[in-house]
């Protein structure tokens, strides 16, 4: 078939491109923001919480921090721990196997909230019904009572995301009561921001 | 090599205990066992006659006019044939033991772990345990899959019992300067759910403990309560949502043989397309992701763009990123008029830059003493323990790829396809020639199963790929009815020819379909019952062979009940930090496992 020599990229050019699109204020690949309101500024720390979902939305997810959506331009993060997080990105039809551990982290945030991504997370989709799962309203109270916001889709394509998680305040403390954690409770007063803290000049 | 038929002959105490029924495909034969040590002995034979394990399946036919559970083992042939052995649980002394083939094919085993959790039945030669994919939360005995069993009385009787006493796993004292290190199952990452148990001393992983089940959701009980023989592919694109399209894919082909439908040429002609574009854009993001947790995230950005440009070829064409939606039994359906330039030219375009990057991560110093040996699976333990797909490709198993050895749809009637394939199968043995072309890295010998073996595979798999949708795309141009007959106006006749000759097939016959996804092989055994209804479905995803694999890949070698000796030698160690580079070079499917 297609035998031309395949050039390597050097990679003095491909930092070259890089450094000439950061100079130009010109992103290289981005889209342009779905919703006007992501371009305030925001801090949105996400920790993703699989409960069983086929992977799908994973993909979708894992999508997000390509430099074409390229979230944190947004000040939208994902996180590798749930005490450091403002919300859970829960996906899947919450398989009881899972129940504990989903339970658990919801538990080591410091308020507990989460987004429900997917049809699965939502209602259950298209395992609804299964010995399996206890999707929709079957799952724990503390779990349905947290979530915030649902994004619709099977999977929901990122744009559609980045389209809800605009409608999140772009400061999430304070925006849910506080859940009993487990001792020692790691109160962190959330009015306190570290400008506060530094001695005044 | 020898038939089956001889086998039987050689291996079989009573032969005449062995019923062969007619064949349905010309390359399929069916034989009923009733005595079990003679279906063992003839496994050990089809081993040596480097025999696969497709799958094992157990049906509850105690209802029917067998009044038994049943176990079937399906195995395939280097030469295209397909086996498939049936034996009931008739010993009224163990109604509920079968014979076990674990010895032989050791990679049955997470197959009959999950038996013994959906059905109770277990192997006659030893003790089981369940909590392979029924947790704490689950009462004992529960038996999910027996066919007399509702999904409400399921649910009553799980929500009436009081949980199991989580199984911790046994903690067996280690010795002096090991500990445990449990992970999981809520990783640090956007991944899946799943827990490892590491026993490391210092740094060097010595053993691993993997469990898994996380995910059960209770598919194969879905298929049978919900959904029927003809909306069942709605459910089988969800089993792995990145095999989405494979999935579908051998559930229609099961589905299909259950019919005995023949397929005009150009479904099997997208269908084929579609499972390159489905491979293409998987593997790039796995090598995305390899050259990011080797902090090498200029190339991953670059090539996660490539990924993004796939994906939307696929929603272009089918109206869906994961290509869902478009497969169904009986055919496939595009949303619009699709321009085959447009998608050659992206492919193309996207599959050369992607081959310049690859190369680009191969060749940096710091990328390639990161890879090799890394995570080594040698090619005696691969086939030990029946790896599949890419997997076992990487560690030396060179032709073990189903489009050769069990050629399905277009694959089975085009000879230039599976030349193609052929192309990169040969790679191990032709390793200077194609990629020294290329600069690509050139080894003293075999592909020897590490990190860059499964690197380098995944890159020639793209560029093969991209080759055999260029043929595909010749072949359709050259036909006029490339869109005609997969137009959505095409759908409701596809679906009544379906239903048509659904009715005429027999209660309790069943369909097998098998497909090589880009994980490796996907086999689906889907058997029908009264009316259309769906009576068992089987789903085998390849990443069921690939965990035991993986943890082997990982964990230090040794003999078994070796001391530790800190000496032993180091290319056959991975520390701690390698088992993310590992686990993502491996990217099995937890959801497809689980079920
Ligand atoms: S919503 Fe769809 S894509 Fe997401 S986990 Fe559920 S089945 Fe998979």
């Amino acid at each position: 078939m297609d035998k031309a020599p395949v050039k390597k990229p050097s990679l003095i050019w491909l930092l070259v491109r890089r450094l000439l699109g950061v100079i130009v204020r010109k992103p290289l690949y981005s889209i342009p923001p779905p919703d006007a309101r992501l371009d305030q500024p925001r801090s949105v720390f996400i920790r993703h919480l699989d409960c069983g979902s086929c992977n799908g939305c994973e993909l979708e997810l894992n999508a997000l921090s390509n430099p074409i959506y390229d979230i944190e331009r947004f000040g939208i993060r994902f996180e590798a721990s749930p005490r450091h997080a403002d919300v859970l990105a829960m996906t899947g039809p919450f398989t009881r196997n899972l129940t504990e551990a989903a339970r658990l982290t919801l538990e080591a945030m410091p308020e507990p909230l989460i987004i429900a991504i997917g049809d699965c997370a939502m209602n259950g989709g298209v395992f609804r019904n299964s010995y399996a799962v206890t999707a929709g309203d079957a799952r724990p109270d503390e779990i349905r009572q947290a979530i915030i916001l649902e994004v619709p889709g099977c999977p929901p394509a990122p744009v559609d995301i980045l389209k809800k998680l605009a409608e999140l305040p772009p400061d999430l403390s304070g925006a849910a009561v506080a859940f009993p954690s487990y001792p020692p409770p790691l109160v962190i007063e959330r009015s306190m921001s570290w400008r506060s803290t530094m001695p005044s000049r | 090599m020898a038939s089956i038929h001889s086998g039987i002959r050689e291996t079989c105490r009573a032969p005449n205990a062995v019923t062969e029924l007619p064949r349905r495909a010309p390359n399929e034969t069916h034989f009923v066992f009733e005595n079990g040590e003679d279906l063992v002995r003839l496994c050990q034979w089809a081993k040596q006659e480097s025999y696969h394990l497709c799958t094992l399946v157990v049906t509850d036919e105690r209802q029917l006019e067998d009044n038994a559970f049943k176990v079937w083992y399906v195995l395939h042939s280097a030469q295209q044939e397909l086996v498939i052995l049936e034996y009931a649980l008739q010993d009224s002394r163990q109604p509920f033991s079968f014979p076990s083939i674990q010895a032989t094919f050791p990679c049955v085993e997470l197959l009959e772990r999950e038996v013994f959790d959906l059905f109770g039945v277990s192997p006659l030669d030893r003790m089981m345990t369940g909590g392979a994919v029924l947790h704490a939360p689950y009462p004992d005995e529960l038996h999910p899959l027996w066919a007399n069993k509702s999904q409400a009385a399921l649910k009553a009787r799980i929500n009436s019992q009081a949980a199991r006493q989580p199984d911790a796993p046994g903690r067996e004292h280690l010795p002096a300067g090991m500990f445990y290190l449990p992970v999981g199952p809520i990783h640090a990452g956007v991944i899946e759910a799943g827990h490892f148990r590491f026993h490391v001393a210092g740094e060097v992983i010595e053993d691993l403990d993997l469990v898994l089940g996380y995910k059960h959701k209770g598919i194969e009980k879905l298929f049978e309560t919900r959904y029927t023989l003809d909306t069942g592919w709605e459910l089988a694109e969800r089993v792995s949502g990145d095999s989405s399209f494979a999935h579908s894919m051998a559930y229609c082909q099961a589905v299909e043989s259950l019919a005995s439908i023949e397929l005009p040429e150009t479904v099997h002609l997208w269908r084929a397309l579609f499972l390159e574009l489905e491979r293409i854009y998987n593997h790039i993001t796995d090598v995305s992701a390899l050259a990011q947790d080797m902090a090498f995230d200029l190339a991953a950005s670059d090539i996660a763009v490539l990924r993004e440009r796939i994906v939307r070829l696929n929603a272009d064409l089918t109206g869906h990123r994961l290509l869902r939606k478009v497969n169904f039994p009986g055919g496939v359906v595009l949303n619009s008029v699709p321009n085959l330039d447009a998608i050659k030219s992206t492919v193309t375009e996207v599959t050369r830059t992607f081959l310049g990057l690859g190369k680009m991560v191969m060749d940096l110093a710091a990328c390639r003493n990161r890879m090799i040996t890394t995570g080594k699976l040698t090619k005696c333990e691969a086939e030990k323990f029946g790896a599949t797909g890419l997997v076992a490709r990487a560690s030396g198993l060179c032709d073990h790829d189903l489009r050769l050895k069990l050629p399905f749809g277009a694959y089975a009637s085009m000879e230039e396809l599976r030349r193609l394939v052929s192309a990169t199968v040969a790679i191990p043995e032709a390793l200077q020639k194609p990629w020294a072309n290329r600069g690509m890295p050139v080894f003293d010998g075999d592909l020897i199963g590490d990190v860059l073996a499964r690197f380098v595979i995944r890159v020639a798999e793209v560029e093969t790929s991209a080759n055999i949708i260029r043929l595909l795309l010749d072949r359709m141009r050259s036909s006029p009815s490339f869109y005609a007959e997969v137009s959505p106006q095409r759908r409701p006749a596809y679906e009544r020819r379906m239903v048509e000759s659904l009715r005429h097939v027999q209660n309790y016959e069943f369909g097998l379909g098998y497909v090589e996804g880009w994980r490796g092989d996907i086999f689906y055994w889907v058997m029908k019952g009264p009316g259309d209804t769906i009576f068992r479905c089987k789903v085998r995803d390849p990443s069921v062979f690939n965990w035991p694999a993986m943890r082997l890949a990982i964990v230090r070698k040794r003999n078994e009940g070796d001391a530790y000796d800190p000496s032993g030698p180091p290319c056959w160690e991975n520390i701690l930090a390698d088992f993310p580079l590992i686990n993502k070079s491996f990217n099995l499917s937890y959801a497809g496992n689980d079920g």
